[in-house]
């Protein structure tokens, strides 16, 4: 009899510790299944993925009336860039670093004339920003975004209230230019 | 019995426990999340400090593609406002103040119906657009069979889940899960009542 409670104490407080240790070390040790699931594809493929109607590479979005497009950045060889011209009722386009944190996030009313132009720098190019007249960002048409997360991806959302939105919120994604400023200009 | 075979067998129904546990808890990390308003619960996005720890969990070996709290928050509810699970054979009316958001979503969610809501010609999913409202509130009809005004159609006799989505909210920056005015879900009947 002993025996057994000791064989059910032993099993119930072996059990909590490894279910504490789960539960705290897959946030804390583990990449985010979904960098990882887009590193991996981007191996094989454009790095731009969309989700949506057209293609479903193991990811999907958190609403269907949403399409949306994925890419990865790396701002430790250069400045990144995402640019898109087209007129959906919304969008909205998110950074997030490696580790799964969000490094930035706007809305389409937040942008310049509701156009998507944001320009991504590694935070620590704010030092020469600090030494120079910063540019006016009203007059390049895009948004600076200083970042410290050196990788990540970013998502472009768009919204398509109905099946005849399809085509321009598709248009819209699949225009985006979602690469370093330097092959861009 | 031998001790040591004792502490071996009680290490491995330990191990199978707690990777059992935490496996049904980071998945159903809903059960123990506090809910924010009535029924509702909030999706926190990745990125918030307080998270549940399920929930983070949870997020981290998602597929989904997360959403940053500046674009818009996600609510989800799977019972009415008695506490009752939401049942496909039931109806229900869902009634809220309109939100200061400047577009929302709802859609009701059952495993392996969601993915093919788009295609249905039925309306599983709807979005603040193509609503009617009336003048400071909205509400809208959630039932297998046809309702006049707003309809979210169900597609299933199982339970389900209701997923609202604002985007643009009027306070971005609001992380207390306060800023949404979140609607009552009453039910009205059942097809076995």
């Amino acid at each position: 009899m002993i025996k057994l409670i000791y064989f059910i104490v032993l099993a119930i407080c072996g059990a909590v510790l490894v279910h504490i240790a789960i539960v705290y070390l897959i946030p804390r040790f583990d990449r985010p299944l979904v960098t990882k699931q887009l590193e991996l594809l981007s191996q094989s493929r454009d790095p731009l993925i969309l989700i949506g109607k057209a293609e479903n590479p193991g990811l999907s979005g958190l609403d269907p009336l949403f399409q949306y497009r994925v890419c990865l950045f790396d701002l430790e060889t250069s400045e990144f860039q995402l640019v898109s011209i087209g007129d959906v009722p919304f969008f909205s386009a998110t950074l997030i670093a490696e580790n799964g944190a969000v490094a930035f996030s706007i809305t389409d009313r937040q942008t310049i004339n509701r156009t998507l132009n944001i320009e991504v720098r590694a935070a620590s190019e704010q030092q020469s920003l600090f030494q120079s007249i910063p540019e006016n960002d009203s007059q390049t048409g895009a948004v600076t975004v200083y970042v410290s997360a050196l990788k990540g991806y970013a998502i472009v959302r768009a919204f398509v209230p109905d099946q005849s939105w399809d085509e321009i919120a598709s248009k819209f994604l699949n225009d985006i230019v979602c690469q370093s400023v330097e092959t861009a200009n | 019995m031998n001790r040591a075979l004792l502490i071996v067998l009680a290490l491995m129904a330990a191990f199978a426990l707690g990777t059992g546990s935490a496996s049904y808890a980071v998945n159903n990390w809903q059960l123990f999340a506090s809910k924010n308003a009535g029924p509702w619960q909030r999706l926190k996005m990745l990125n918030a400090s307080n998270t549940n720890l399920y929930a983070r969990a949870f997020e981290h070996t998602s597929t989904q593609l997360p959403m940053s709290s500046a674009e818009g928050q996600l609510f989800i509810a799977a019972y009415d406002d008695e506490n009752q699970p939401l049942d496909a054979k039931c109806n229900y009316v869902l009634i809220g103040e309109i939100p200061a958001a400047r577009l929302f979503t709802l859609r009701a969610e059952t495993p392996g119906v969601a993915s093919n809501m788009r295609q249905s010609p039925l309306n599983s999913v709807l979005h603040s657009d193509q609503m009617l409202f009336l003048p400071d509130q909205f509400i809208v009809n959630i039932s297998a069979t046809a309702q006049p005004d707003n309809w979210l159609a169900l597609q299933s006799s199982e339970q389900f889940s209701l997923i609202l989505a604002f985007y643009d909210v009027a306070v971005i920056n609001d992380d207390t899960g306060n800023s949404a005015s979140l609607p009552r879900i009453q039910k009205q009947s059942c097809l076995n009542d």
